[in-house]
């Protein structure tokens, strides 16, 4: 289990990145979600070793038993994280092969037969084995990001964070991807942050809720979105109805189809008699979240 | 709309940090050069405001600017591209030529403001309290406008078109530094092959300007590099509209180039399927922390990408050609003489070639190893590794090094090429070895630890790179600027090879201050580890917390020992031996000279005997002398005291005269004065009995003896025996420095008609003595001195050595020794000696044919040469070039032993310097020139002469041309180093003495007969050969030869040798009509001549000069040759052939002291 507790960051410029954050996460698929400048990738950069919090403690129960603490323990963390940024570049003139192959010696994989099975291995999992000889730096969007899946993988680590994983993915990659993930968080703790709803919504078993730099909610995903709760409420309206709503203060979305607007509202009570009760998506909670906190412009 | 599109960009621009950065490093290293008198070329003597100073200082910083405008031209061309903004930019209104126009002029503009730090630095020395005020003329702010506009202005422009079109063709800031690498590259390449036959290719070619501008101003005197405004002409305006040219063509060709970039899409080689791997992924592994495994990948894993990068390999290709260019250039003689490629000289091109690569090497890989993860977005990825930062750091340093050393161990591979196609042998591979890796690398990888460091340190690749560039500048002229000690300076003492003597006296004194600098680079390593740039932080944050985290136990470590280890240098260098800054040497010589100078202690005092015996050790580079000398009043009246001197580098034991010690003593000083009760009376002797000890203890900062070394010592009696008075060679001739030491002027030397001056000899107190030595050193070893070698033996494991003179000679005698070989042959009953190192014989036999020569000339010429053998002796590179002392010549080994004599019918700086030094046998050994102005008329005037004559014996005519041309030239060329120039029959100036006399002597020659000016030298010679009082001067020189003076000559020798003229002959045009008589030539002629009057004012001369017309045909053969009387002014004459001629030439046999030459010439 990893767990944080009153995590803060708070950088140079003044700006509070993250601001007591706790969070429990198990084993399994964890989604962070949040919008931009929420704190996301402050928290993961924080969990990456990339930079250390102000305040608070970062620990993790590994396989061992052992407890391991963030503070003061950079190269054993480094040794059970894998880590995919959202952005990466890569020496030119290198090929897949022997990029995987230095990032795996680097991991701390000494012996050269079992380094070799396993760089070979993560390329033919990230569908990148033909291609193993050609430069890193001459992929495409979607090449370059699978490789950074593969490295991520190395050495098969205990926590794997990954921002925006599937940005730049083709549909039939972003699905073995999603594949992948889901059986990597049978033995790791995967933590997941990303824009995209839906890819929590399929994937994750827990999420948190990210804004200015707080945990706004966190919980199971069921629980969150129990089809029985009576929170979210649905209104079809034409173009010219619709700016009677919106100023609403319990709006959450706004969206155009085929030609009606449907907009979403939370709350216990119904906003108009038309009104219609539906079960609540992840998004819809998501918004909810951020209404709540008044951090949400539904009209934008 | 074009003006805002400027004014943004400039607006822009001048946001950058490169921008400041280059204006303050430009403005802060050109006004530390100035008030720091770092010579750029500009000559010590020019005042640092001068219109001669603000040029050169101009042209070099604007090369220096060329570092620095890449990131203001590639960031200009680059922008849209590198934030992928292009399709957004190029989609708006504004059209492709505005576009361009702004940014290309955003750039130059920014380049010109960074140019104004060099400006403004030049005004703070001129303005600022630093400069002396005896080298500041009058502010002339058109001094600095000319040199911008017309010097810089080109160079800037030219950088910024030039990187503006690579970084647009390339979009990489790397490649766009790779051409600044081999554009900067050349100017060493340049430097190597620059000569008077080459310079006509190199002037113009020369990106920066500065071969033309010191070709046209080569002949410049110091009066007009002080106050003459350059002028536009010749190879300068050439040089600079061409490279104004080719950037305005450049900046077309960005233009071109200026286009939206689109994205480099490649299609896929093959399509993407899925396919299951049939191997399994392997079992958890427990990982691993292998340190030095991770070390070892990192370091090869680094190593393969830098060294296999198009920078690297281009700087090791622009190295190589320098070397080989700058070797052959060499070889074939650039400087005058061809070389031979032995050790030491490949060594010293090695050094010359590498340094500036070096350099580079470090500047840019340090900085870019260091960035280079960040650079390229792989940080990422590889900052959440858990390799360690000291894994990373330290193999960054491993990478530079071993780059360095790839770069070196090529060096030294081409270097044996070269010696292997030459035949030169044996190969001395240790020498390279260690002269090459250890010598020359370590001050390398010191550099490099900072150049890693500083980028560690730093967010910016760039801005590393420039503070690395300062630094290194720094290191490199902290002599200059005054710190001298290498314990301060962050380096080892450099040591010079010799053939005679390897790197011996520095080995010591290398290494210690080497395991104190690396001490030191792990020191700073380790505390500045924890600010390795990893992860998002900003370096510089928490660096309180990471400063304490560095200071660790290994760090307290090494310091500690550190600490130990320069406790240790600072002991042997300053307690053991004296240390003392070039400043503190200079003011200790200035406080003698302000105690001892005018002393009238020791006048009339001479030492007629000396009875000695010296106890050489080389190999721990120690001696003792004891003897007594016989100090006789040779004048007429009473002397009651005497000043003596005595190296205070020695230990003094004793010094006692009739048993009484000195009555005072100055020992810092080295001056002790005794004082009779009972005054010596003319023509009465002294016994002034002595013993000193040449003791070595530890090692030095820098001043090790490089005269008694291992193999090839070379002491004179100034070096281990008291000499009387004061030691003339101690007086700081530098106008600048005696001004900052307090000392008024240098003081003349006593007028011609100074009787009392004619009583001592031009070497002060130093006479002719009786001369007998016992002398004794290692058993391998043999001794070389003056007089005769009467008696050799070995006792207790020394091989002794008695030296007697059979009648007085001149006190310089030299006391040599050193493991030689001998040859020799008897001429006339005289043998002739030459005593060299083993490998260094090839020219023995071609010394000893000079030698042969020479004697043969002077005995027939001008009388006896006295002694029973004349001795030729080498001795290491680091001793004067060549010295003659009575019957023994001293030779460095690249001076004559390196040389590649051309064949039996050319001439060589080998046969001419020997020539020259034996002349002294008669011209400053037998006939000693009394102590007053002109004397070295007497001596080396005569030499010159002497030697001339020799090669125009042996060699013909032509020879003898070429080495007026070379004696022409020098003398032209020096002027602008001295304040003002003396007549040959009065000065004491080099230039003078060697070069104008040589010519002045040879036109003589032309006018009166070469038989009769040497029957007139020979009967000189016969009056005031071994004289002990009355010394001649010149004014009795110039008696003998106006004696022998036709009336229709006596003006122009007169003039030649009392006055100061000079001459500007040139044909301004000439026109060929073939007819049936021939070819008839129509020429006109120029005859300019000028003089300097006593109040240094140059008046116009209207006489006639006898002189040549040489006509000559394609090769160079002379088909028609007619003496000519040239009118002062313009004339023209008429000239008819019958073969058909390619060129005129006036003034062939170089007769005339005719400051252009260039114009002498016509090519029909």
């Amino acid at each position: 289990m990893l767990q944080l507790h009153e995590v803060s960051k708070t950088y140079s410029g003044g700006v509070l990145a993250l601001n007591h954050v706790s969070l429990q996460i198990e084993q399994g698929l964890f989604g962070l979600l949040g919008p931009n400048g929420a704190g996301k990738s402050s928290l993961m950069r924080t969990l990456a070793t990339l930079q250390q919090p102000d305040s608070g403690s970062i620990s993790m129960r590994v396989g061992s038993g052992e407890t391991l603490q963030w503070q003061g323990n950079d190269q054993q963390v480094r040794h059970l994280l894998g880590y995919l940024p959202q952005q990466f570049g890569v020496y030119r003139g290198i090929s897949a092969l022997r990029l995987l192959d230095h990032l795996a010696l680097l991991k701390g994989i000494v012996d050269s037969k079992i380094r070799k099975m396993e760089v070979e291995a993560l390329l033919d999992m990230v569908n990148l084995w033909e291609r193993r000889h050609d430069q890193v730096a001459e992929f495409s969007g979607g090449m370059k990001q699978r490789f950074g899946i593969a490295q991520a993988l190395l050495a098969q680590p205990e926590l794997i964070v990954v921002d925006e994983p599937t940005a730049g993915l083709d549909p039939l990659e972003r699905n073995r991807f999603h594949n992948l993930l889901a059986e990597l968080g049978q033995q790791a703790i995967v933590i997941l942050s990303t824009h995209i709803v839906e890819d929590v919504a399929d994937l994750c078993d827990q999420i948190a809720i990210l804004a200015n730099g707080k945990v706004m909610a966190q919980g199971d995903i069921d629980t969150l979105t129990d089809p029985n709760a009576t929170t979210i409420w649905q209104l079809i309206l034409s173009r010219e109805e619709v700016a009677l709503f919106e100023e609403h203060p319990r709006l959450i979305s706004k969206q155009l189809k085929r030609g009606q607007f449907e907009l979403r509202f939370y709350g216990q009570h119904s906003p108009a008699p038309q009104a219609k009760q539906v079960p609540p998506a992840l998004e819809d909670i998501y918004f909810t979240v951020l209404a709540q906190h008044q951090l949400l412009q539904p009209s934008s | 709309m074009l003006t805002s599109l400027i004014r943004f960009e400039l607006h822009w621009q001048l946001r950058q940090a490169s921008l400041w950065a280059g204006f303050v490093v430009l403005g802060g290293l050109v006004f530390l050069a100035s008030v720091g008198n770092i010579d750029f070329g500009a000559g010590d003597q020019v005042n640092i405001n001068s219109p001669y100073a603000i040029a050169v200082n101009v042209l070099m910083f604007a090369a220096l600017a060329g570092f620095f405008i890449p990131m203001l031209a590639a960031n200009a061309a680059l922008k849209d591209h590198s934030v992928r903004m292009d399709e957004l930019v190029f989609t708006k209104a504004v059209s492709r030529r505005q576009l361009f126009t702004a940014r290309y002029l955003g750039a130059l503009l920014a380049a010109n403001i960074m140019f104004c730090g060099v400006l403004l630095g030049l005004l703070l020395a001129e303005f600022g309290p630093f400069a002396e005020p005896g080298r500041l003329g009058d502010f002339h702010p058109e001094y600095y406008v000319k040199a911008w506009l017309f010097l810089a202005l080109p160079s800037l422009l030219f950088a910024t078109s030039l990187y503006f079109l690579v970084a647009r063709l390339t979009s990489s800031l790397s490649a766009t530094y790779f051409v600044v690498l081999l554009v900067t590259a050349m100017f060493p390449i340049w430097q190597s092959v620059y000569s008077a036959d080459t310079k006509d290719l190199v002037a113009p070619l020369d990106t920066i300007g500065i071969f033309a501008f010191l070709d046209m101003t080569r002949y410049w005197s110091l009066e007009q590099r002080n106050l003459e405004l350059f002028e536009m002409t010749g190879p300068l305006a050439l040089n600079r509209g061409l490279w104004l040219l080719v950037g305005a063509v450049l900046m077309a060709s960005s233009f071109i180039c200026f286009k939206p970039r689109m994205p480099n899409i490649q299609r896929p080689k093959k399509s993407v399927r899925f396919q299951r791997f049939d191997g399994a992924r392997p079992p958890l592994q427990q990982l691993k922390r292998p340190i030095m495994g991770w070390l070892f990948h990192f370091y090869c894993f680094e190593l393969r990408s830098s060294a296999s990068s198009l920078v690297y390999i281009g700087l090791i290709v622009v190295f190589c050609l320098n070397l080989l260019l700058g070797t052959n250039a060499h070889l074939l003689g650039v400087d005058g003489v061809a070389h031979r490629p032995t050790t030491q000289f490949m060594l010293a091109r090695i050094n010359e070639s590498f340094v500036f690569s070096a350099y580079l090497i470090i500047i840019y890989f340090g900085a870019a190893l260091v960035h280079r993860s960040k650079d390229s977005g792989f940080d990422a990825l590889l900052d959440v590794q858990p390799l360690v930062n000291a894994v990373r750091l330290l193999g960054h340093y491993a990478v530079l090094v071993s780059m360095l050393l790839i770069a070196l161990l090529v060096s030294i591979v081409v270097a044996l090429c070269v010696q292997l196609l030459h035949g030169e042998g044996p190969v001395d591979l240790l020498a390279f070895g260690y002269g090459v890796l250890v010598n020359r690398g370590v001050n390398l990888y010191l550099l490099a630890g900072l150049s890693v460091l500083v980028a560690t340190l730093l967010p910016n690749k760039y801005l590393a790179m420039v503070i690395t560039t300062g630094l290194i500048l720094l290191q490199q002229y902290a002599g200059e600027l005054g710190v001298e000690h290498h314990l301060l300076d962050f380096s080892i003492p450099t040591a010079v090879y010799t053939g005679l003597n390897g790197f011996h006296p520095y080995l010591q004194a290398q290494g210690w201050f080497a395991v104190f600098w690396f001490l030191a680079l792990a020191v700073l390593f380790r505390v500045f580890l924890p600010f390795y740039p990893r992860g998002n932080e900003p370096q510089w944050r928490f660096a309180k917390r990471k400063f304490f985290a560095g200071v660790n136990p290994v760090s307290i470590s090494c310091f500690v020992l550190m600490l130990a280890t320069g406790t240790y240098i600072y002991f042997n260098t300053n307690i053991l031996n004296q240390y003392s800054h070039t400043d503190a040497l200079l003011a200790n010589r200035a406080q003698a000279e302000r105690l001892f100078a005018s002393s009238q202690h020791s006048v009339g005092l001479q030492v007629t005997d000396a009875d000695i015996a010296i106890d050489l050790y080389p190999s721990s580079q120690e001696a003792k002398a004891r003897g007594v000398l016989h100090i006789s009043n040779v004048s007429a009246e009473s002397v009651n005291s005497l000043l003596v001197r005595v190296n205070p580098a020695l230990k003094l034991q004793a010094l006692t005269i009739d048993g009484k010690v000195p009555s005072s003593a100055t020992p810092t000083l080295g001056y002790y004065l005794f004082e009779f009760d009972n005054a010596i009376d003319a023509n009465h002797q002294v016994a002034l009995h002595f013993t000193t000890q040449w003791l070595r203890d530890g090692f030095k900062n820098h001043g090790e003896s490089t005269r008694l070394v291992n193999n090839g010592t070379f002491l004179t009696p100034f070096d281990l025996l008291p000499s009387l008075g004061f030691f003339n060679a101690e007086r700081i001739h530098d106008k600048h420095l005696r001004q900052r030491h307090g000392l008024g002027p240098l003081p003349p030397l006593p007028d011609l008609d100074d009787k009392a001056a004619q009583a001592s000899t031009y070497l002060g107190n130093l006479g002719r003595l009786n001369y007998h030595a016992v002398i004794s050193t290692e058993p391998n070893q043999r001794v070389v001195s003056s007089g005769e070698l009467i008696n050799t033996w070995e006792a207790n494991g020394r091989a002794h050595f008695e030296f007697l003179s059979s009648h007085p000679i001149g006190m310089m005698f030299p006391v040599l020794s050193g493991d030689y070989q001998k040859a020799s042959r008897i001429w006339q009953g005289v043998e002739l000696a030459v005593y060299f190192h083993e490998d260094h014989g090839t020219n023995v036999d071609a010394m000893l044919n000079a030698m042969t020569a020479s004697m043969q000339y002077y005995t027939e010429q001008w009388g006896s040469y006295p002694h029973a053998s004349l001795s030729v002796v080498e001795v290491p590179g680091y001793q004067a070039n060549a010295m003659s002392l009575p019957g023994v010549i001293t030779m460095a080994e690249n001076h004559g032993f390196d040389e590649a004599i051309p064949s039996k019918q050319k001439s060589s700086r080998m046969f001419f310097t020997l020539a020259h030094e034996i002349a002294h046998q008669w011209w400053a050994n037998q006939v000693i020139a009394a102590n007053t102005q002109g004397a070295r008329l007497l001596t080396e005037t005569l030499a010159q002469y002497g030697a001339m004559r020799v090669v125009q014996r042996t060699f013909g005519e032509d020879a003898v041309v070429d080495l007026r041309g070379y004696e022409l030239d020098q003398y032209f060329s020096s002027r602008g180093h001295v304040e003002s120039e003396h007549p040959l029959f009065r000065s004491q100036q080099d230039h003078v003495a060697y070069h104008k006399g040589a010519i002045v002597l040879e036109r003589i020659v032309s006018l009166l007969g070469e038989e009769k000016l040497n029957m007139a030298l020979a009967e000189f010679f016969v009056q005031h050969r071994h004289k002990i009082s009355d010394y001649p001067t010149s004014k009795a020189l110039l008696a003998q030869i106006y004696s022998i003076t036709p009336p229709q000559h006596k003006q122009e020798i007169h003039a030649l040798l009392e006055q100061r003229q000079w001459f500007d002959f040139s044909i301004d045009s000439a026109e060929m009509v073939e007819s049936k008589a021939g070819f008839t030539l129509h020429i006109d002629l120029v005859n300019q001549g000028w003089m300097s009057n006593a109040s240094e004012q140059h008046i116009k001369l209207n006489q006639e000069a006898l002189t040549n017309l040489s006509v000559r045909d394609e090769q160079g053969t002379e088909i028609y040759v007619q003496a000519l009387k040239l009118a002062p002014g313009e004339s023209t004459i008429e000239v008819t052939v019958s073969q058909k001629p390619a060129y005129l030439l006036i003034d062939p046999g170089i007769l005339w002291l005719d400051i252009n030459r260039q114009n002498n010439q016509w090519r029909l």
